[in-house]
């Protein structure tokens, strides 16, 4: 079985040989931890990065295909001041960061930066934008697609629509986040309902011109959404909202992807986004990572509530493998067992590896989650 | 015909439809020029051109990134992974003289920091003051043959069925190993720093050898399996270290050290079939080209006119043994489009009827060069490519 016909099968409740080993990556201050204490030159093979596989942990091959539904052109990106501490840097969506200066690795830091202005504020300051989201900018696609398309043709691992990650906005609470700030993401709505339907309705067309020709011409696995939109006390806008604002257009997207052949849609949002999984599913939504366990998201719960009707990825808590054997052999023997039993499931760690993981632990975790999903463990 | 038929055809003066359209890359200053004097912002465009260009009809050149450089890299303290001193530069980071000051920083920053050998700093005006020979050979077997392994992780791509794949079956030329490219005497220069390899030239003669003879087998061993698996048309070697370009270094030095081993491993290349083995090298050259032939290098570029190089004055000395990329003058597209369209009537017509031609400016465009001459270059050079039939043309002559 390959890793395509894995991920397939895994996600449709069907036989497999074993469930995906997948992991979404490493803080650059933890590769450099486990370069210390002797993981050898050239690993992992993508950087800090292991969501698309890595031959040398034994992880399963993933690959998207990086079509841009952010800005195009972007801010130019340059750093606006600085003292002995801070770096004040005008991102590429527009941003403005503080960020500390210490610890930092690699461009990522050791905190999150403090976000201290955003270039949207009000309805004027977004129409001036709009430009910046023509779906038919030739750089939203890859140079030479037809090539893209040929490669992907014929291929025996995942692939997946549009590229994760903050800079790749496509969620809509996270592209709203990103143009106004949080707080005015989860007001707008109450503020200014009509500009907020707006908003929406602009960001569903253009992800649906965007990808129009790219899900015609390639056969992708998923579809992912990138929200974040909970913390761990929950969601960071009321189900009423979702249901008002964003199920209509999750629908609308969702639906256009279906007919496309993507019955695969999974949203990621880090924090407790329970309350919104009844929505979700109603919206066509039918996948949830990583399911951060620091947040009270307990994938054995979830697999009992929502049954086959939902697939899961992530919910092993990082924090165990800052421990101790013990610890992660209880982390995984709890979780794993029961759902890799039904299916659906894609058991990793519920975010990127944090720098107190030793390099012995996250061996001695990868090979433990093998040897429960090939069936040998305590054989 | 396709990309990859055309470009060998070129290279191998033969018959083509048209000509392969190759061009170096833009300086990052320049695309900021352009931007505000119209170039659209919605398009691919960044400093690296010869891999190709949808937007400006730049033939594609694909790429097999391997990783020729330090595994695991020298560490730099307190600097990012992109000012990593042995790190390969990106696909889309400038080269050769476009971005010798950045070259220049990267290579300061290696030689203030890594002391790969004791007392090399790279500065120019500075005496390293070896230690003993000894010292010399004990650096060199703790922190250079570790690092330049050939079969360490992280060299090829992961999944390489794939990536056999993929680029076996493409229709475009494959280049190896990519933008990053090695050279003989520029990992030597990044090794010692280049009084470093005055020193060793002259006082440590058979560590030298011996050094250059492993960078010789480095590059084969890890070559090899690309060699074996993949349809390879170009291999791109760069001597442009701003320390030390290969044509600042006299020629019985490069005869001596380097000769041999660039044959050692170019017979490899050869016998893989490998066409084009091709040498970018900043500054004249005119002097080493018999050398480098001798070498069984095929091709240089980008033939920097501004240094006193002319591809017609090398063509009519050396015939089509000598193929070339690159060649027109980038200083015509500072002036009007007489200048322009003279310049390239100069060259172009006669050259690429003759074969194994590739013109190209002969920089990445710098920043003093408006958009609107740029794209009217880009426009007579299309319309003197496709006029060039050399089939019809040599059956004139």
């Amino acid at each position: 079985m390959n890793a395509r016909e894995r991920f397939q099968n895994t996600m449709h409740f069907r036989p497999v040989d074993r469930c995906p080993l997948m992991e979404i990556g490493a803080w650059p201050q933890t590769v450099d931890r486990w370069r210390r204490e002797g993981m050898p030159a050239g690993v992992p093979e993508k950087g800090d990065v292991l969501i698309y596989g890595s031959e040398y942990f034994g992880l399963d091959r993933l690959e998207c295909v990086d079509i841009e539904l952010n800005l195009i052109p972007d801010f130019p990106e340059e750093i606006l001041d600085e003292d002995e501490r801070y770096l004040f840097i005008r991102r590429r969506d527009g941003r403005i960061t503080k960020g500390l200066k210490e610890g930092m690795v690699r461009g990522v830091r050791m905190s999150m930066d403090q976000y201290m202005d955003f270039p949207v504020k009000c309805r004027e300051d977004w129409d001036a934008m709009k430009w910046r989201f023509n779906p038919a900018s030739p750089a939203r696609y890859p140079p030479y697609w037809p090539d893209v398309v040929r490669c992907l043709r014929g291929r025996d691992y995942p692939v997946h629509v549009p590229a994760d990650g903050s800079t790749k906005l496509n969620g809509f609470f996270m592209t709203l986040r990103n143009w106004m700030g949080t707080e005015k993401a989860c007001t707008v709505f109450y503020d200014d309902p009509s500009w907020a339907h707006e908003m929406f309705d602009f960001i569903a067309d253009m992800i649906i011109s965007t990808l129009q020709r790219a899900v015609t011409e390639v056969e992708f696995d998923y579809f992912e959404w990138s929200e974040d939109f909970a913390y761990n006390a929950g969601p960071l806008v009321s189900p009423r909202i979702v249901k008002t604002f964003f199920v209509p257009r999750y629908r609308r997207v969702n639906d256009f992807l279906r007919s496309h052949g993507i019955d695969v849609i999974a949203l990621d949002s880090d924090g407790d986004p329970r309350l919104l999984i009844p929505l979700l599913l109603e919206s066509g939504v039918n996948w949830i990572t990583p399911c951060e366990v620091a947040a009270k998201m307990d994938v054995v719960a979830l697999r009992k509530q929502y049954g086959r009707d939902l697939c899961l990825a992530g919910g092993v808590d990082k924090r165990a493998l800052a421990q101790d054997c013990q610890a992660i052999q209880a982390e995984l023997l709890a979780k794993l067992p029961p759902l890799l039993e039904t299916g659906g499931f894609i058991p990793m760690l519920d975010h990127t590896v944090p720098p107190d993981v030793p390099y012995a632990n996250f061996l001695f975790y990868l090979d433990l989650k093998r040897k429960i999903a090939e069936g040998r463990y305590g054989a | 015909m396709d990309g990859r038929e055309r470009f060998a055809r070129c290279m191998a003066c033969q018959p083509v439809d048209r000509t392969h359209n190759w061009e170096l890359g833009i300086a990052a200053e320049t695309i900021a020029r352009w931007q505000a004097e119209g170039m659209p912002r919605d398009i691919h465009v960044g400093t690296v051109l010869w891999t190709g260009n949808e937007y400006f009809g730049i033939d594609r050149i694909a790429v097999l990134p391997l990783k020729l450089s330090a595994l695991p890299e020298f560490d730099v303290p307190g600097s990012d992974q992109a000012d990593r001193a042995d790190a390969p530069m990106q696909e889309s980071e400038p080269h050769l003289s476009a971005s010798k000051p950045r070259h220049r920083q990267i290579h300061m920053y290696l030689a203030k920091s890594s002391s790969i050998l004791p007392g090399s700093s790279g500065e120019e005006d500075d005496d390293p003051g070896f230690a003993s020979p000894a010292d010399l050979r004990g650096r060199f077997e703790t922190l250079i043959r570790d690092r330049f392994r050939p079969d360490t992780r992280g060299r090829y791509p992961m999944w390489w069925p794939e990536v056999v794949r993929c680029l076996g079956e493409q229709e475009s030329p494959l280049c190896v190993p990519g933008q990053s490219g090695i050279g003989l005497l520029s990992t030597l220069c990044k090794w010692v720093g280049r009084s470093g390899v005055d020193r060793l030239f002259r006082d440590e003669v058979r560590l030298a050898e011996e050094m250059l003879d492993f960078l010789a087998d480095f590059v084969i061993g890890v070559s090899m399996r690309a060699m074996t698996d993949l349809p390879v048309d170009w291999f791109n070697w760069r001597e442009d270290s701003p320390d030390l370009a290969a044509a600042q270094l006299p020629v019985p030095l490069f005869r001596k050290f380097l000769l041999p081993r660039y044959r050692r491993v170019n017979d490899f290349l050869r016998a893989h079939h490998v066409e084009t083995i091709g040498m970018g090298i900043l500054g004249n050259a005119s002097q080493l080209v018999p050398t480098l032939l001798e070498a069984g290098f095929t091709c240089v570029w980008p033939v920097d006119c501004a240094s006193g190089m002319n591809p017609l004055a090398l063509r009519k000395e050396f015939g089509r043994t000598l193929r070339m990329m690159g060649g027109i003058d980038h200083r015509a597209l500072t002036q009007g489009r007489e200048t322009i369209r003279a310049e390239l009537e100069s060259k172009v017509p006669a050259l690429v009827a003759d074969g194994g031609y590739l013109p190209g400016l002969d920089t990445p465009v710098p920043p003093d060069v408006a958009y609107e001459n740029w794209l009217y270059y880009l426009d007579v050079k299309r319309r003197l490519l496709s006029a060039c039939d050399p089939d019809q043309t040599r059956s004139a002559k």
